[in-house]
């Protein structure tokens, strides 16, 4: 508490630089930690000499010696408070659901560019731009299990619900296989497919209605992944604080495949 | 008083789709289209947008034979000030 | 008008509007003068997934004549609205722009253009000459009404047996497997069994890169709550392992030991299912010379055979341990569990794949693990009709089709009969399977090479083949040899052909295919194929029409009729081989109506075609209600669910080897393979797939998102083994076995985890042809190679020349 009180005591401002500065710092090594956590020991630059050796096989000098028992009792690892201090708050700078949303086409067009950028079409899984472990759904959750920005990089949520093998439909934009060799770009690679790159806009009964929903809710079940308070300015609600979008976005896509209750007919017995 | 354009999606079991039907042709709010397959396009008129949403958030999905209720246009443009405070 | 009449009417307006694009679609919606917005142009419609086996629906987005969006389809109940990244990526596969659009001949060393006119004409002129040399390798990849068309031709027609298809390649074992435990073909559960499983045992098997969207629904049901114990048996980790409680990893082709250490557990402590072995099952073990049907054996000499597969032995053996193993004992002894198995190419690929097939059925007939919703032995294919196509409508060298046999003669009679030929029309002797039939064509004629024109369709054995430098290089230093290619993309086959034909793929035409589960799917064309590309049904129409132009004998009936008429509406015939003319009936239809009265012989009924247009797919046997509605069956041979059980029974194996309705529970014993590392090859070389790219990678390679995320083929190896060679990652290495040698880089610690001592190599990478190294050697009874195992060893390059 004293401490605290210390950092009161000094002039606001020099206060508020101190902070801002722990942040942009603190902001940096989670985002450094987070990148490297996925890119994992890959590297650019393929390095013959280490590339490929686990811990066990580098080079004696390379590796930190081991602590000891006694010097273990002496200074335990512990956890960072700072740290997970700063977590938190990482997790807490998400944007207030009443500030103002600016909205404009040209955003909206810019947002859109930017999704087909990690998508063959819209409706697409998206691709992953980063580096991943080739394993498991954990890691992958904990930044899109809740959505994450971190600088300009955006987390966002999980729009479906909870599936375990990610990467079933989400592969890497950038191979993680060593590819020294030549021969990986003689195959053509041309190819003219041109996805659907956006849906339109909703229909509205009248100017003022709501709109009703362009696209496909199929694996869109959670709206806030893309029109979040999290998500890409242009696209983004105006209305945060209410949840319940489909009580008034009506579902308006040429695809509309949501489940029905009992009562309808079996699948199989429908026409299309 | 609130103007809202629906579409309930009626059970296809025949009897239960006319019941419905009939529940709904009933009720003075109510104004019926013309039903497409299962699908029953009306417009609900209220007095307040209290009733309305009790309406379509409750009443509606209660009848039997009605499996869902899909929102497609609210109006409140001539909601009153009486009926806009509830 | 009142403002309050108009905002009711506008109200209204909308809402019917809404209402009607839901409940007709947005076709229907259009017609009735809806507004459109832009977005609304694409229109949806069903197709199953161009790639495995698992026969996802999805629904196919198109506009202006042009694919431009896939979505899983929510309303079919295999995937459940869900795809993999292959069947999401699938519209791009349409839109190579290498695609191949003019048919082409050699000339020399060239390639030239000719028209479809000239093309048909100098195969019409190959099959007149010699009929009898004549050899067509299809596909698992054909539509059912394709590959019945192919049937019908080579029987009947041309009168030549040697059709085969690359689905012998991969799971001719299974459908043997089958055969001898049920004496009928195609598993009994289906994928329902993964919903109800407690338990879900893979052999050799890596689903969550296979088979993703089967594995998901697996998975995803732990992430619901429910508990589901996997255990991966295997020789290698993948990403199924990383799913899964138990990894268990044997050595190579040891799998036969562990499912005999797991019946001599079932034995030994008594928790076979008594019951129901007494009552639905007989013993069997090999006779001398091996056959299909082996010899009958007691209870106790079963038991006897079993005695020494100890835990302590099979771990001895397998490296698994003997705690695991009974572990295995103890699951399959409960018999509260519900139990599932599945297998793919580990099983099949495999000179004992017919036996270790065999065996897994054995543990489940013998533990009663067995047609109760769960409970099933079920082996997955890889391609979207090689149960349609290959299994059911027997486009084999000794099969014809609903399951009929060359070698039996009611069987031919009956197809003659069908066929409206003269009896004798269809030769007794069996044609040549794959590798003979390669081999054959790689022989010069006067050696007995008697295979000289060869017509490939939908398929790429230059690069799928094991052991290309003995059955698919030597043929193309022969004068004599022609070799026809019917394919989409220049592919390492087109490269060493002497016509190209371009073909229509996917929804460029309409089809009809056969999942892993039985279920019967249809679709209909959506777009036009590039160019000249043309439906590889019509170019087999075109050929037979114009034999029978020419007074080939084969290609008309017995009232003189060309085997192939089909008349529209007004009873006129359609001339369909005019290409012209070819869309003005439906010939899908006509064919698979055609055939679908062959489905019932063993009860494997087929729906209507205008039933699988309503549907997302149907499970034969398709049955009609007393009601008029068409049922379909989840379990087979169980009495709940199968209309074919007799009524008051339980179980009742049907189409029993027997013939008293038992299934038969096999001893096979573990063997040795046919090579093995040694000193000089001292490394088990092991191929296979990936998530990303499908089988030789023709369609997936041309696609960005899937090119990028897996560019090119790899070797992966241990850490250790690594080191001793002083590999590091990512260095181009020289692997090599007593066949040949390529060039490719080391991944270690990659996606895939092999032991010491193995190495593992995809063969989707038309660069890197790991089937110039693996053998030929294959199963006795199915004839499938085994691509799993050979001897091979690793050198490091050190800047010497690259093996190209």
């Amino acid at each position: 508490m004293a401490d605290e009180g210390a950092v009161q005591t000094e002039s606001e401002e020099a206060g508020w630089f101190a902070s801002k500065g722990i942040n942009i710092f603190l902001s940096c090594v989670v985002a450094m930690a987070i990148i490297g956590f996925f890119v994992g020991t890959s590297s650019d630059h393929y390095d013959a000499q280490l590339a490929g050796f686990g811990d066990d096989d580098r080079p004696e000098q390379q590796v930190e010696p081991a602590r000891s028992y006694s010097e273990l009792m002496a200074d335990p690892y512990q956890g960072n408070p700072h740290w997970e201090e700063e977590l938190k708050r990482l997790s807490e700078l998400r944007p207030d659901p009443h500030d103002e949303v600016e909205r404009s086409d040209e955003m909206t067009n810019q947002a859109l560019a930017d999704r087909i950028e990690h998508r063959a079409y819209e409706g697409a899984p998206p691709t992953v731009p980063h580096a991943v472990r080739e394993t498991g759904a954990t890691e992958c959750m904990a930044c899109h299990g809740e959505g994450l920005r971190v600088t300009e990089r955006l987390a966002t949520v999980m729009s479906h619900e909870y599936m375990t093998n990610c990467t079933q439909c989400h592969v890497v934009e950038e191979a993680s296989i060593p590819t020294p060799d030549s021969r990986y770009d003689e195959l053509p690679l041309d190819n003219a497919f041109v996805g659907l790159q956006r849906w339109g806009e909703g229909d509205r009964a009248q100017p003022g209605a709501p709109p009703v929903t362009p696209h496909p809710v199929n694996l869109r079940e959670d709206c806030t992944s893309c029109h979040g308070t999290m998500a890409r300015p242009g696209i983004r609600t105006t209305h945060p604080w209410k949840t319940q979008c489909v009580q008034c976005h009506a579902p308006g896509a040429t695809l509309d495949q949501r489940p029905m209750m009992e009562g309808l007919p079996e699948v199989g017995s429908f026409h299309e | 008083m609130p103007i809202s354009g629906l579409v309930v999606t009626l059970s296809n079991d025949g009897g239960e789709q006319a019941r419905a039907l009939k529940v709904l042709d009933d009720d003075r709010r109510l104004t019926l289209g013309e039903l497409q397959k299962n699908r029953l396009p009306l417009v609900a008129e209220t007095e307040t947008i209290g009733e309305g949403s009790r309406l379509l958030r409750e009443e509606l999905k209660a009848v039997d034979g009605v499996v869902f209720v899909d929102v497609v246009s609210v109006n409140f443009e001539d909601v009153t000030g009486e009926s806009a405070q509830e | 008008m009142k403002r309050r009449t108009f905002l009711k009417l506008s109200a209204m307006a909308a809402a019917t509007s809404a209402a009607t694009r839901m409940a007709y679609g947005e076709e229907a919606a259009l017609d009735r003068q809806v507004a459109t917005r832009a977005g609304d142009s694409v229109s949806w419609e069903k197709a199953p997934c161009r790639f495995c086996g698992v026969g996802c629906t999805l629904q196919v987005g198109v506009d202006q004549g042009r694919v431009v969006a896939v979505s899983g389809d929510q309303k079919a109940e295999v995937n459940k609205g869900l795809a993999c990244v292959k069947g999401y990526h699938v519209g791009s596969i349409l839109y190579g722009r290498d695609r191949l659009q003019t048919p082409q001949k050699r000339v020399g060393d060239e390639f030239v253009d000719i028209s479809w006119a000239e093309a048909i004409e100098i195969i019409a002129d190959r099959i007149e000459d010699h009929p009898e040399n004549f050899a067509f390798y299809g596909s698992g990849q054909w539509t059912i009404p394709e590959g019945y068309a192919v049937q019908k031709f080579m029987r009947a027609g041309v009168g030549s047996n040697h059709l085969d298809p690359n689905a012998r390649l991969c799971m001719a074992s299974a459908v043997t497997g089958f055969l001898s435990v049920y004496g009928v073909d195609e598993p009994a559960g289906t994928y329902t069994d993964l919903d109800e499983c407690d338990v879900l045992i893979m052999w050799g098997n890596n689903p969550a890169e296979m088979h993703p969207v089967l594995f998901s629904r697996v998975v995803d049901r732990r992430s619901k709550g429910e508990e589901i114990t996997l255990i991966d048996l295997g020789t290698r980790r993948s990403r199924t392992t990383d799913h899964c409680q138990h990894y268990m990893e044997f050595e190579p082709n040891t799998d036969l030991a562990i499912a005999n250490g797991i019946a001599h557990l079932l034995l030994k402590n008594g928790t076979y299912d008594e019951e129901f072995v007494e009552e639905h099952c007989n013993f069997r073990g090999n006779s001398d010379p091996l056959t299909l049907h082996g010899e009958a054996i007691t209870f106790e000499e079963f038991r006897q055979e079993l005695e020494r597969y100890t835990p302590e032995y099979v771990e001895e053996i397998s490296g698994v341990a003997a705690d695991d193993i009974r572990l295995l004992g103890e699951l399959f002894g409960d018999p509260d569990k519900r139990i599932t198995s599945l297998w793919c190419m580990g099983m099949n690929q495999h000179t004992r794949g017919t036996a270790i097939n065999a065996l897994v059925h054995g543990i489940h007939l013998l533990s009663g693990h067995f047609g109760r919703p769960g409970d099933a032995p079920t082996s997955l294919t890889g391609q979207p009709s090689a149960c349609g196509t290959v299994r059911e409508v027997g486009t084999l060298a000794h099969a014809l089709p609903g399951g009929r046999l060359i070698a039996n003669e009611a069987d031919r009679n009956a197809c003659e009969e069908h066929w409206n030929v003269p009896a004798g029309r269809i030769h007794e002797q069996p044609g040549y399977h794959t590798v003979q039939m390669w081999e054959k064509f790689s022989t010069p004629a006067d050696d007995g090479g008697d295979i000289e024109t060869l017509w490939v369709q939908v398929t790429n054995p230059g690069q799928s083949l094991p052991n290309l430098n003995k059955l698919f290089y030597p043929a193309r230093e022969l004068e004599e040899k022609f070799l026809i290619v019917s394919d989409v993309y220049p592919t390492a086959t087109t490269k060493y052909a002497d016509l190209i034909l371009p073909s229509a793929m996917w929804v460029e035409k309409s089809g009809v295919v056969g999942n892993s589960e039985r279920r019967t799917q249809q679709w209909f064309k959506m777009v036009e194929p590039p160019g000249e590309a043309r439906e590889d049904l019509w170019q087999v129409l075109a050929v037979a029409r114009n034999l029978y132009d020419r007074g080939f004998e084969g290609m008309r009936d017995k009232d003189g009729e060309f085997l192939f008429t089909f008349r529209d509406d007004d009873d006129q015939v359609v001339p369909v081989w005019d290409y012209r003319r070819y869309h003005d009936v439906n010939v899908d239809r006509e064919l698979y109506e055609e055939y679908r009265p062959f489905t019932k012989y063993k009860q494997k009924d087929v729906a209507p075609y205008d039933e699988l247009v309503k549907a997302r797919g149907l499970r034969w046997p398709v049955v009609q209600d007393d009601d008029g509605n068409w049922r379909e069956t989840e379990f087979r041979f169980a009495g709940f669910d199968d209309p074919y059980v007799e009524e008051g029974r339980e179980f009742q194996f049907y189409h029993s080897p027997t013939d008293d309705d038992r299934a038969l529970i096999w001893f096979h014993p573990q063997e040795k393979p046919p090579e093995e590392p040694d000193e000089d090859y001292p490394l088990w070389l092991c191929t296979g797939r990936v998530l990303e790219h499908w089988h030789t990678g023709t369609m997936t390679m041309r696609v960005p998102q899937l090119r990028r995320a897996m560019p090119q083929a790899y070797v992966e190896m241990h850490r250790r083994d690594a080191r001793e060679l002083k590999i590091a990652n990512g260095e181009t290495v020289r692997l090599e076995t007593r066949r040949g040698a390529i060039d490719l880089p080391a991944w270690i610690g990659g996606r895939g985890k092999p032991p010491r001592g193995t190495v593992f190599v995809p063969f989707f990478d038309e660069r890197m042809m790991i089937n110039d190294l693996t053998i030929d050697d294959h199963d006795p009874h199915s004839k499938q190679p085994d691509y799993k195992k050979c001897a091979a060893r690793i050198r490091k390059i050190d800047g010497e020349q690259r093996e190209q």
